[in-house]
């Protein structure tokens, strides 16, 4: 599809980060520096009684000792309820108290340890049934003076979201078969592998702040409005980062990072053990209890469908309120149902934040939802796939918003998936295959870029988005030398700076490419276009049949007389110079005919993707013990502009939804705290644990998405593998799987309640 | 922290004898996650590697400082299974078979072994030379060991009649770099069959009772295999705690002690 050649792709940043000579945010040493330590709440409810810092102040080596009373009083985050520092209140065991800049680590912790931080623990909200009980005790009292606007909140209730098609009851009621099912998810983390890390330094009134940030322009706006900065005076700049799965999306530490360098009057570096990286930042996968009616009609057509939804939101609201919205939609899931109710409620609890991790919420419902499908085909006597393939949307079909598909690609994902995986083999006894279906939506938005061509016909892209890893930004060059006849090695890279770039919403909802990519492109037309031009004058022909190629300009028909990019880009700069600029323009949404109160924004799903993964599963039934022998998965993303990033994209989907499936799993005490905040104890996937990954791409043209029809792909491959690992478990222990993760001793004991 | 790399034995011991409070430290893969978890901080430490007397190896006696990477091609059996399930490539690399032996977890991956050999520890100090004591009075508890502070542990040996089978399994929550759920040792041989197990107990322990019913079967039908794995379960003393439940560990020793009896026997 693109002239450059993309099947060899080679990473910009692919060697940096191999040999090891690329920077990190803690790689970052400036002259003079100090060092951050945080004070955490380490109670998970508790109102503060005393908090001096003068014995920590009072250390030698010691710069700067803030808390709350020492930074605006400026609450932010969604709904506006919480503050930089611990307020009055601490409502999770890693809040932030304190923050100290001293000399070095080890004097920085003993300041720590010398602040006196006295309170009186209060009643911990810690399960999210009970806190909805009449007389729980509320974890924000003053929840009435938020900033809700949209927001339907109630109590511990931080947001809801109620969607209605059709008449679920009177469809149920009529319906020949109604089976319900109630499912628990538990909550995980993100467990990017570089503990995030933030230097902050000021010259003069304007702060530069390197960051482990997926999101450098909310970093900067989170900054500015909670220090009281205007735009300019604020530079957000991210190294390298080393992974980031949602974990680092949002606005964390760099306010915190910037008033301690503003007070210590220096450099100040604050980097994250593993533990912190565990228990504080306001991200992490929340649990979930899902609640499934679905009438069926004899022919095993979906009638209706109703779902209660609770997720366990956390202390405070991060970016989460859009999750009970967008969990209704994944617990609705990709089906043809005319009769829809669903009620989703994220609640308030004692805990720390849920926030964005790759596709929130859908990797639980999805599980939730196509656990539940199984027990519906088998209840009117189908075959799972049969029964997917039957109420599963297609191109033309109304989903359960109401919204119409263009062109898609569901029904040849199922098809393409369970070939591939053997569906239907006669396989040993301890083997099934799992099938699952899933969505997730596009999401466009503005995004900007630069493409310069300096006098020697090389280039720069200055690109406002972030590189989390993806590949995507290292795809960039890709577009650019392709619409330009040029190499992508002719192109360097400056991005994740927010003083240099236009704005980008971030390495967040999969949306790199598929907007800075349009933007990205726009840019390098405004380019071409000048370089036809100058080509047109010396060859003495019209723009328009200036053909750009293998570096050179020429005539279309005449390629012998051809000019090199670099002549062009010489004489360009005494005619003015070649200089281009894009912004990508979101489309309008689809129609959708729900109606939704509390309404996040969810209901349409813009370039929607759509994916069946297949597992093959192994399983020792005296153990429980469950090994993933393979997996095929089917992806509907639109065009695939770089068949190796995407595939990676789904490979590492697939294995860290295996993680979700089997090991992952934050657990918590009866004080809500985290039991096991340490990657001793929770368990991500190894390479001695992954299976191999088969991966297929139904390549659906969609137009007005990503560049050359593509749609995202990044968050997709993370929706499905859980569920279809729970359906051949389902086949294999003869019950449906209830809980996630379905850990080798959950499925011992679902095989001893079958056999009891 | 202060800090002395032994050139060798003598010069590790003579430094134990002065500072008692001293942590030795080989592959580190223990204590410094201790270390960086802020669980221990010690106040001085032995650097073990450059000893070279502790690397020795024969078919009988282990050195202290034979690392992970070397016993997954011993040639005893279960050993070298054990070995293999260690950690990860860079952690077998670093890791001693001493190290295991000094921490004392119940989940140490090669103390079944040792204890299904009936295998000794070998301890010397600078003041009272060697003495080797059963692994049965070695291990005491949690991590807690009969070592005294001036000794440093300077093999394993194991007695010569080694038994003709010997098999390790164990469970955990994924394939590599993990702690075990339960892990066990079964030898078998003219002297009968031992069954030793790990993550059940305070310390390493044999399954004496299940020994002696299935050392008076001569070929164990179906159902003596079925109420051997029974008094594995009962037998053995795991607890309750984040990683797992007693009950499931209970089951897991069963199906591990009779899966490998099965291999044993075949």
């Amino acid at each position: 599809m693109l002239s450059v050649d993309i099947s060899k792709f080679l990473r910009a940043d692919g060697p940096d980060k191999v040999t090891g000579s690329g920077r990190y945010s803690a790689d970052i040493s400036l002259t003079g520096m100090a060092h951050a330590k945080f004070l955490y709440a380490g109670v998970a409810s508790a109102r503060i009684t005393t908090l001096d810092t003068a014995a920590a102040k009072a250390i030698p080596g010691v710069f700067a000792v803030l808390t709350q009373a020492d930074v605006p009083d400026i609450r932010f985050g969604s709904v506006a309820d919480r503050y930089l520092f611990a307020k009055d209140v601490v409502r999770f065991e890693g809040e932030v108290v304190a923050a100290v800049a001293a000399v070095d680590a080890d004097t920085a912790q003993r300041a720590v340890d010398a602040i006196v931080f006295e309170y009186d623990a209060l009643p911990v909200v810690n399960d999210i049934e009970a806190a909805l009980e009449p007389d729980a005790p509320l974890v924000h009292e003053d929840w009435e003076s938020y900033s809700a606007r949209r927001i339907v909140m109630d109590r511990n209730i931080a947001s809801q979201t109620i969607l209605t098609l059709g008449d679920a009851d009177a469809a149920l009621a009529d319906a020949d078969l109604v089976i319900e099912g109630r499912y628990i998810a538990d909550a995980s983390h993100a467990a990017p592998i570089e503990p995030r890390g933030v230097v902050a330094q000021w010259e003069g009134d304007k702060v530069t702040i390197w960051t482990s940030s997926q999101v450098p322009f909310q970093a900067r706006d989170g900054v500015c409005e909670t220090l009281e900065l205007p735009t300019n005076r604020v530079r957000i700049i991210v190294p390298h980062l080393g992974g980031g799965f949602g974990g680092k999306c949002g606005f964390h530490y760099e306010a915190h990072i910037a008033a301690l360098a503003r007070a210590a009057r220096r450099p100040v570096r604050l980097v994250f053990s593993r533990r912190e990286e565990f228990l504080a930042p306001d991200r992490r996968r929340e649990g979930m209890i899902v609640e499934l009616t679905t009438g069926l009609r004899s022919d095993g057509t979906i009638a209706a469908r109703k779902a209660r939804i609770l997720l366990d939101y956390g202390a405070y609201s991060s970016d989460a309120t859009f999750f009970p919205h967008m969990a209704a939609m994944h617990a609705l899931g990709p089906y043809k149902i005319d009769n829809v109710y669903a009620e989703s409620s994220a609640v308030y609890t004692n805990r720390q934040p849920s926030g964005s991790v790759r596709a929130p919420t859908a990797p639980q419902a999805c599980w939730a939802l196509e656990t539940h499908t199984d027990e519906l085909a088998a209840a009117v006597g189908m075959d799972p796939v049969a029964f997917r393939r039957l109420n599963g949307v297609d191109t033309g079909a109304s989903g359960v918003s109401g919204q119409v598909f263009d062109a898609i690609g569901l029904q040849e994902c199922i098809t393409l998936a369970t070939e591939d995986v053997g569906y239907g083999d006669v396989l040993p006894g301890d083997e099934a295959i799992g099938v699952a279906i899933g969505w997730w939506p596009s999401f466009p938005g503005a995004s900007g870029a630069y493409v310069k061509l300096d006098s020697d016909g090389k280039g720069v892209i200055v690109t406002g988005a972030q590189e989390c890893g993806t590949g995507a930004v290292m795809t960039l060059p890709y577009l650019v030398a392709n619409e330009l006849g040029m190499q992508p090695e002719d192109f360097e890279l400056v991005y994740q700076d927010t003083s240099a770039a236009p704005y980008d919403v971030g390495a967040t909802g999969s949306q790199t490419l598929l907007n800075n990519g349009i933007a990205t492109i726009e840019a390098s037309y405004q380019i071409a276009s000048r370089l036809r031009e100058i080509a047109a004058s010396m060859l003495e022909a019209e723009a328009d049949d200036i053909v750009l190629e293998n570096g050179h300009a020429h005539v279309d028909g005449s390629p012998d007389t051809a000019i090199p990019i670099a002549r062009l880009a010489r004489r360009a700069n005494h005619t003015g110079m070649l200089i281009g600029k894009g912004a990508r323009i979101a489309p309008p949404d689809p129609k959708t005919s729900i109606s939704a109160i509390g309404d996040q924004g969810v209901s349409s799903f813009a370039g929607p993707q759509f994916s069946c993964h297949a597992v093959r599963v192994k399983l020792d039934r005296d153990t429980g013990v469950a090994r993933v022998l393979a997996v095929s998965a089917a992806h509907d993303s639109g065009t695939i502009v770089n068949p190796i990033g995407a595939a990676g994209q789904v490979e590492g989907g697939v294995l860290m939804g295996i993680g979700q499936a089997l090991t992952e799993r934050t657990e918590y005490d009866d004080k809500g705290r985290q039991v096991n905040p340490a990657l001793l104890d929770y368990k991500l996937q190894t390479f001695a644990d992954a299976p191999p990954i088969s991966v297929q791409f139904v390549e659906v043209f969609t137009p007005d998405m990503g560049p050359h029809g593509a749609k995202a792909i990044a968050e997709a491959p993370n929706v499905a593998t859980a569920a279809a690992i729970s359906n051949a478990l389902g086949k294999l222990v003869g019950l449906p799987m209830r809980e996630l993760p379905m850990t080798s001793e959950r499925v011992w004991r679902a095989i001893q309640a079958v056999g009891s | 922290m202060e800090f002395v790399a032994a050139k060798d034995l003598d010069e590790a011991l003579v430094a134990k004898a002065n500072h008692p409070d001293a942590e030795f430290l080989a592959g580190g893969t223990d204590l410094m996650v201790e270390v960086n978890l802020a669980h221990h901080r010690p106040s001085s430490a032995i650097g073990l590697r450059r000893v070279d007397e502790l690397r020795e190896m024969t078919d009988l006696r282990i050195g202290a400082g034979v690392t992970w990477a070397t016993l997954e091609s011993h040639p005893h059996r279960a050993l070298a299974q054990a070995a293999r399930t260690v950690g990860s490539p860079q952690i077998r690399a670093a890791g001693t078979l001493g190290g295991n032996i000094g921490t004392a977890s119940p989940a140490g991956d090669g103390l079944p072994w040792i204890a299904a050999l009936d295998g000794t520890i070998e301890l010397r100090s600078k003041d009272r030379g060697t003495r080797v004591m059963p692994w049965r009075e070695f291990f005491v508890g949690v991590k807690r060991t009969a070592i005294l502070p001036d000794e440093a542990i300077v093999a394993v040996r194991i007695p010569e009649d080694t038994p003709a089978r010997q098999e390790f399994a164990k469970i955990g929550v994924r394939n590599a770099m993990v702690i075990s759920t339960v892990s066990c040792v079964v030898t078998h041989g003219d002297n009968g069959t031992t069954v030793a197990l790990g993550s059940v107990a305070p310390t390493p322990m044999r399954a004496t009772r299940a020994e002696e019913m299935i050392n008076a079967e001569k070929n164990p039908s179906e159902a003596a295999l079925a109420e051997f794995a029974r008094i594995v379960s009962e037998e053995v003393r795991p607890i309750t705690d984040h990683r797992s439940t007693e009950s499931y560990r209970r089951h897991g020793a069963g199906v591990l002690a009779r899966r490998l009896l099965e291999r044993c026997l075949s």
